[in-house]
């Protein structure tokens, strides 16, 4: 994994995703950040299958590897989430 | 809970002889097993249930070919129509099935629908509601006044007179406003809901506000809530998985079609990505807002739909299944319903 300091986007750990994660379904929803808790399932935060798959294409942008748009489904919550793309780009090495 | 057959979509492209063949089967072995109802829908113009240009019409040959189901309408686009011949064409099935007629009526939302009736799409919600008034006081023996052919003031009463007294309505609320349910319970009339667009955590709410707007309305009784469920039961979560996703996923493809037409997110997702669009809403009809998999698995959520104040769940059938599988399948629902009732 890179560990170029200048590379403020390319993520590093859990707390990276979850953060980015945290950002892009507040915008997505039009809430603040501050109120999305990230053991809160997705279907109880609100997340629809326009803003889903918005955020999976996003989020294959950022990391650059597959993200399926139906994982939010096996990874129900933005932390769940979080680990297992972590695990995923890790793989991916 | 009580479980009914709905009918939504179905093609044309069946041949002659095969077109109404699922309707009357299903209909037939609902009346043998004890499911409550059958509901057929109103559409118009498109492939996308185009069997189903007139409820009354198929009702009618419903209502002979059966002794106990209840015989409804899901729904009415009543808008459409004069208040006058629908509760005509409907007490002619009220008639024929010894008074085993509901009707849900709907205010409708395809322009290309209103070509039946072009003066009354911009105002079709308020149209609904005062047609649904007019078809329940005919239906009830008053005598109502129209305009006539010399635009003179004509009081008519309904002919045939209908066997049950009252009409049993259902309002269809998508489900997209929580005030679609308060006004439909101070009406004191049902409720036909979906999970198209809503939780099951949303309608549990929206109905508490049904069920309260009745009150304070003060009706009698609890009304009735019928929810439309896309249902498939197989012997296993993985046997249905594996027998409704293709199908499914082609079903949603029309149906967002059909529906998507004016919803400005819908259309703005750019091509490559509706695939995956597609994928995300076959996994959340799968998990959490339709009736996929066994009799066993499905237990849970029907408990939950009961204790969300549901009372009816009415199983739809024909979204792209073999006639056969759908036959299994409401077999299965039947065990189902069993398993629940057995249960301490």
């Amino acid at each position: 994994m890179s560990t170029d300091t200048s590379s403020a986007q390319s993520p590093r750990d859990v707390r990276d995703i979850e953060t980015w994660l945290i950002g892009h379904i507040a915008n997505e929803l039009k809430r603040e950040g501050r109120s999305i808790d990230p053991t809160e399932p997705f279907v109880s935060l609100g997340l629809d299958s326009v803003s889903a798959v918005t955020i999976t294409g996003e989020l294959e942008q950022w990391l650059g590897i597959r993200v399926s748009p139906t994982v939010p489904w096996d990874y129900p919550t933005i932390r769940e989430l979080a680990i297992h793309l972590v695990a995923e780009l890790e793989r991916a090495q | 809970m009580r479980f009914s057959i709905f009918f939504f979509s179905s093609n044309d492209a069946l041949g002659e002889g095969e077109r109404y063949r699922l309707v009357l089967d299903a209909a037939r072995l609902g009346d043998e097993c004890g499911f409550h109802a059958v509901w057929t829908p109103e559409r118009h113009f498109h492939n996308f249930g185009g069997i189903f240009p007139s409820p009354a019409v198929l009702s009618a040959a419903l209502a002979t070919a059966t002794s106990r189901i209840q015989l409804r309408a899901g729904s009415v686009v009543l808008p459409l129509h004069h208040p006058a011949s629908v509760a005509e064409a409907w007490s002619v099935v009220d008639n024929l099935s010894g008074g085993r007629v509901g009707l849900a009526f709907a205010s409708g939302y395809s322009p290309t629908d209103f070509l039946l009736a072009p003066d009354s799409y911009a105002d079709r919600n308020r149209l609904l509601d005062e047609k649904v008034d007019v078809v329940r006081r005919l239906w009830r023996g008053e005598s109502v006044a129209f305009s006539d052919g010399k635009q003179d003031r004509v009081e008519i009463r309904l002919h045939p007179p209908p066997v049950q007294r009252e009409l049993p309505v259902w309002i269809t609320c998508g489900g997209a406003s929580v005030d679609k349910f308060a006004a439909t319970g101070a009406l004191g009339v049902n409720v036909l809901t979906a999970l198209f667009v809503q939780t099951v955590s949303d309608l549990q709410q929206r109905i508490a506000a049904y069920r309260r707007a009745r009150v304070e309305a003060g009706h009698g009784g609890n009304g009735q809530v019928t929810l439309m469920l896309h249902t498939y039961l197989d012997e296993s979560v993985e046997a249905a998985r594996a027998k409704v996703q293709k199908p499914f996923t082609e079903y949603l493809r029309s149906s967002v079609e059909v529906w998507a037409k004016g919803f400005k997110r819908l259309e703005e997702v750019p091509p490559h990505r509706r695939e995956d669009m597609l994928a995300f809403a076959f996994e959340r009809y799968f998990r959490t807002s339709a009736l996929f998999g066994s009799a066993r698995s499905s237990i849970p959520f029907v408990e939950q739909l009961a204790h969300s104040g549901v009372d009816e769940i009415a199983c739809l059938v024909d979204f792209g299944l073999e006639p056969q599988a759908v036959m299994a399948s409401l077999r299965r629902v039947i065990e189902l319903r069993d398993r629940l009732h057995s249960e301490p």
